[in-house]
């Protein structure tokens, strides 16, 4: 019957959207009404049904009827319906509450739909604040994330001020992963319609999910799948297990992307089988070797050492002249990968092993020396005293090295005195920069990073993070973390050579900072007749050659340069009387005199303006104007701060 | 004063932006200068808004069950989020609020407010005197545009809804859609549009698409014409009598949109006393038709096995004016709500309220409600649904004495093994439900618990189906929905 009525509402829809008019010609009407005249003895209902169909068909043409009918059929229709399920009987699966359920308002809900109906990072910052608000996970949004399962967008958070590690991150495989194992039982439903880069998720989140329950279903879509992203996904989703140690063994294929995926599911599996295949596929190939040893229990500490010493000794057997490795590539290659995880196996056979290497001759095959590196990384004092001692090597790399291993065991005193005279010494090639690190301590009063010093120092973290921090005369200084020595600057006395130190390599900075602070009056002059000296050989050899303007001018600049810090030296030595002879004389040429003014003014030393202003009435308009206009704004500023009356005090002599 | 609780302040709140602004207020200290009277029903101060001067704000309780926010501030959303944040700001910390005089303004307010409580009353003691003759003018321009509305359904059948054409549809747009307004028929008006704007798309869609316009305008069309039909059997009884709406029109008169105002249901006696209503679903759809977007909750009032509807209609024109209704986690307790003709789930609304927390006396005393019969439930239903004019998405509380899973599909059964399919009713604009399902309940739940559950029926495969919108267990009511 149901049948019959849901050909008598088609039709009279039919009717309906060609028009009414030609009702009388519907044949299909017409056997409908034929079926309807054989059961309309069975019900009211029927006969009245093939009541008003007659009545359509004989011409009655009437909207009333027509939609009376329509719905009559539906009515009855509702009332057909049935509300009976049939099928196998399955168990639910539901979800153990440990904690009561939060509830999300409908309209906070709503903010969350709304919010993935968005687009770009735009929508992923605001999915990540209600991650915050803990306003994400909420059963009933369940449905709305898997509707964006194929989301591949991993949004990071934003807050630059927190570590990379420490930074939270989110995506739609994270969201959906955190509402658990109830979820999977769709997930599988959702696969068998899913296009393949939701696949891709969808197996991402059982993988996460997985306790070896799915491992059967896994399977079977290796099986079936074709695409390759998926089957990767599969077989990166396997537990580990003695069942799928055999699938996997017995698993062939000839895609490389999928083969590097089989091994990497044999790594996780402890079988030993399992163990050989992955040890027998990654020797060879230092890819697949790098993404395998990623899981920490690959090697043993023997294998390790083993795998150590062969590819070692294979170095070995290339001639000495090879020195580019180009026949022992690979070799090369993976003994420096090696090395560079030689921090998981810290033992005294490694640092055997590692110390052989470096006497041996084989790291001379290493541009960045990684034997040694390794060396520091195992961070015992046996391995940084044998690299401390290596200075006596005299190569640069060695003395670098060997600069830090020091200052991880001794004091700085005695790593200044032990390391002193290479200070003097040029070095081609010298990773660890001592005179820009020593620079580096003294020019920043407060706060030293000698990191730049440690330069392609795979230690560099620890290095980045070891501050010299000042505290009045004292200077703490963090040798490594959580190890720090206090420097009482007062009690060394290093002045005298910290002055040699920077008479010897010309540094500006060194000077200028020991000037201002800690430099005696003796020493103070000591440098100003340096300076006297550098200034007569400075105009001995620029004399008064004009410059234009021309800030492209390398040689201009370089001339500014040099001449500045000369005057500034001398400023601060107490030489500005003769600062004021030259600095007019020198305006003529060079455009650094507002600079050294503004250098100057911090002393406030009116007088010195006066004369200065005294001496442009000989210059040019243009020069004069402009530093007749920075006299101006400097005296009002001197004026603004002592007040009018303020008179000459004390600087110029 | 009454119990402030969040969930209550939230309930109060013009939408959750303003709460949460609200809340960002009280965080940042703007609230300043706070003072709450002797006698505890009126809180005032001032917020520090982005501007020089300070808005000021109040709460008043005089009637605990109307609280009147009043704000200063140029915001047209009532309450505003500074008298919410003063509200929030007393019920985090009262210690902040020093006792003080009520503001002559405020005094001055109030007494605007009683005269006009006051004139309410006496509308509902003394009903006010209907001018007939007013009135009969009034549903003869109705039953004309009636008419004109005939017309216009029997044009569209008798040449076929496919034969409309686009110029067509808007000839009827600035013709009979314009001149419906002219009737006193608004919502006639909308229905009519919705038929035009459905022909519209039907008009621009791929021919397989076209289909399903055309059915859903035949239907429409059909349900029109029943309506018109009983409008006009009710207009023209009503200009023959000369009466206005009384108990007997009243269903005929809602159908047809009428605006109720509370007193004249509560005049014609619909209306209950002393309501205890729990909340036991709510969501919110977008209704074409209506052209609005429609807050609608269901309800049980204590002591009755009725399940009643809320809906808060937000034309799209007014929405950013108009209160934005959300899940009600506790219980409303109103001295009086009124109740509009309908079917299974009828409409109500109250005034003023205040709520109490629902405990699990009140759950049980819910779960007693439950009907526990498929037989008699599944007949009321169809009863309903073969009502060409009645709700399509009955709403019935049920108990069950399990939950099965038969193949992908879900169902609950009685104790005499009867089943109701639970599938998502998609028709009703809700969200599917059958995912939270499995996700909220504990194992024990899937057996001897009370659901509510929201109909439909599938022509497609002759199904009547039924949506999970909440479960109700002995500890609390578990959100399918919303």
């Amino acid at each position: 019957m149901n049948e019959l009525l849901l050909e008598l509402k088609e039709r009279l829809e039919h009717i309906g959207i060609i028009g009414l008019k030609s009702v009388t010609e519907d044949f299909r009407l017409k056997k409908i009404r034929e079926k309807l005249k054989g059961l309309s003895s069975k019900a009211p209902v029927l006969n009245k049904l093939y009541e008003l169909v007659n009545e359509l068909l004989e011409g009655n043409i009437s909207v009333q009827l027509y939609v009376g009918l329509v719905n009559l059929v539906n009515s009855i229709l509702c009332t057909q319906g049935n509300s009976v399920v049939e099928g196998e009987t399955v168990e639910i699966q539901v979800l153990e509450h440990k904690e009561p359920i939060k509830y999300l308002s409908r309209l906070e809900l709503n903010t969350v739909r709304n919010t993935l109906d968005g687009s770009s990072t735009g929508k992923w910052a605001s999915l990540m604040t209600a991650y915050k608000n803990d306003k994400l996970i909420d059963y009933r949004l369940l449905e709305d994330f898997l509707k964006n399962i194929g989301d591949k967008y991993v949004y990071e958070d934003y807050d630059y001020r927190r570590p990379r590690e420490e930074r939270k991150t989110l995506s739609m495989v994270e969201i959906i992963t955190s509402y658990g194992k109830p979820i999977v039982s769709r997930l599988v439903k959702l696969f068998k319609t899913a296009q393949n880069y939701e696949k891709t998720n969808i197996v991402r989140i059982m993988g996460r999910l997985n306790d070896g329950e799915y491992d059967a279903q896994l399977r079977k879509w290796i099986d079936e799948e074709t695409a390759e992203d998926v089957i990767v996904q599969c077989l990166s989703a396997l537990s580990s297990s003695e069942e799928n140690a055999k699938f996997l063994l017995a698993y062939s294929t000839k895609k490389k992307k999928i083969q590097e995926a089989r091994i990497m599911a044999l790594a996780k599996i402890p079988e030993e089988e399992a163990r050989a295949e992955v040890k027998k596929k990654c020797f060879k190939d230092l890819n697949l070797f790098r993404m395998v040893f990623e899981q920490d229990d690959f090697l043993t500490e023997e294998e390790y050492l083993d795998l150590l010493r062969e590819k070692a000794k294979s170095l070995d057997k290339i001639e000495a002249d090879q020195k580019t490795l180009n026949s022992g590539r690979k070799d090369y290659e993976f003994l420096t990968f090696l090395l560079r995880y030689i921090h998981r196996y810290k033992s005294d056979a490694i640092r055997e092993v590692l110390i052989e290497l470096i006497e041996t001759g084989i790291e001379e095959r290493f541009q960045s020396r990684e034997i040694s590196r390794s060396l520091f990384q195992m961070k015992d004092e046996e391995s940084l005293a044998y690299l401390a001692n290596l200075k006596d090597q005299q190569e640069g790399y060695y003395i670098t090295i060997s600069f830090v291993a020091a200052l991880k065991l001794y004091s700085p005193e005695r790593v200044y005195d032990e390391f002193a005279e290479f200070t003097t010494r040029q070095f081609k090639n010298v990773k660890i920069n001592l005179r820009s690190l020593l620079e580096e301590i003294a020019s920043k009063e407060d706060f030293v990073k000698y990191n730049s010093a440690c330069a392609n120092c795979e230690d560099r973290d620890t290095c980045a993070s070891s501050t010299f921090k000042a505290r009045d005369s004292k200077k703490q200084v963090e040798v490594a973390p959580n190890e720090t020595v206090i420097l009482d600057v007062k009690a060394l006395k290093w002045d005298k050579r910290w002055v040699d130190y920077a008479e010897q390599m010309n540094l500006k900075k060194l000077i200028t900072y020991f000037t201002l602070t800690t430099m005696d009056e003796k020493n103070k002059e000591a440098v100003k007749i340096k300076y006297l000296k550098a200034l007569d050989a400075f105009k001995a050899e620029v004399g008064e050659v004009e410059f234009y303007p021309n800030i492209a001018d390398k040689k201009r600049k370089q001339v500014e340069e040099t001449l500045k810090e000369i005057l500034i030296g001398l400023l601060k030595t107490g030489g500005s009387s003769i600062v004021i002879e030259h600095i007019v004389y020198f305006s003529f040429y060079l455009g650094f005199l507002e600079q050294i003014l503004f250098n100057y003014l911090e002393m406030e030393d009116m007088p010195l303006l006066d004369e200065v202003a005294r001496q442009t009435e000989a210059i040019s308009n243009y020069r004069r104007e402009k530093i007749e206009k920075f006299i101006k704004e400097a005296k009002e500023i001197i004026y603004a701060k002592n007040g009018k009356n303020f008179g000459p005090l004390h600087g110029c002599q | 004063m009454v119990d402030l609780t969040e969930a209550y302040i939230k309930s109060l709140a013009f939408n959750d932006a303003a709460f949460v602004n609200a809340k960002k207020l009280v965080a940042g200290n703007k609230i300043i200068g706070t003072y709450i009277t002797k006698e505890e029903d009126l809180i005032f101060g001032e917020c520090l808004g982005s501007g020089k001067s300070t808005y000021k704000t109040s709460v008043d309780f005089k009637n605990p069950e109307e609280v009147v926010f009043r704000c200063s501030c140029p915001s047209r959303q009532i309450p505003c989020k500074h008298a919410t944040a003063l509200l929030y700001q007393y019920f985090s910390n009262p210690s902040l609020f020093k006792e003080g005089e009520v503001p002559e303004e405020i005094q001055s307010k109030r007494e605007k407010i009683e005269k006009k409580v006051q004139k309410k009353r006496t509308e509902v003691d003394k009903p006010k005197k209907v001018n007939i003759s007013a009135l009969v003018k009034k549903m003869k321009a109705q039953l004309q545009g009636v008419e004109l509305i005939e017309q216009f359904i029997s044009e569209c059948l008798m040449g076929g809804i496919a034969t409309i054409t686009a110029a067509q549809i808007k000839a009827y747009k600035t013709g009979l859609v314009k001149e419906l307004g002219n009737y006193y028929l608004p919502d006639y008006q909308n229905k009519v549009e919705y038929i035009l704007q459905q022909l519209e798309y039907a008009l621009r869609a791929e021919e397989d698409y076209k289909m399903v316009y055309y059915k859903r305008i035949i239907k429409f069309l059909a349900q029109l014409q029943a309506l018109t039909k009983l409008s006009k059997a009710t207009l023209e009884t009503a200009i023959e009598q000369k009466k206005a709406v009384d108990e007997q029109s009243a269903y005929a008169f809602t159908k047809m949109g009428y605006i109720w105002k509370l007193e004249e249901l509560k005049n014609l006696g619909f209306n209950k006393e002393d309501g205890q209503l729990v909340q036991l679903g709510f969501y919110d759809y977008r209704d074409e038709e209506q052209k609005a977007y429609i807050d609608q909750g269901y309800y049980l009032n204590l002591g009755e096995d009725t399940i009643y509807t809320t809906m808060n209609i937000r034309p799209y024109k007014l929405v950013k004016r108009l209160k934005e209704e959300d899940t009600q986690f506790e219980m409303i307790l109103t001295p009086q709500f009124v109740v509009y003709p309908g079917e299974m789930n009828k409409r109500i609304r109250w005034e003023g309220y205040t709520t109490q927390q629902i405990t699990k006396e009140h759950l049980v005393q819910i779960r007693k409600q439950a009907k526990r019969d498929y037989k008699v439930v599944l007949k009321e239903v169809k009863s309903q649904l073969k009502d060409t004019l009645a709700e399509k998405n009955p709403v019935v509380l049920v108990h069950y004495k399990e939950i099965v899973q038969l193949g992908e599909n879900f169902a609950i059964r009685d104790e005499n093994n009867e089943m109701i399919a639970l599938a998502h009713a998609k028709s009703a604009g809700t969200n599917d439900t059958l995912l939270a399902l499995q996700c909220l309940l504990d194992k024990e739940e899937l057996k001897d618990q009370v659901m509510l559950g929201i109909f439909e029926y599938r022509p497609e495969d002759n199904k009547l189906i039924m949506q999970p919108i909440s479960v109700i267990t002995q500890s609390e009511i578990k959100r399918l929905l919303g």
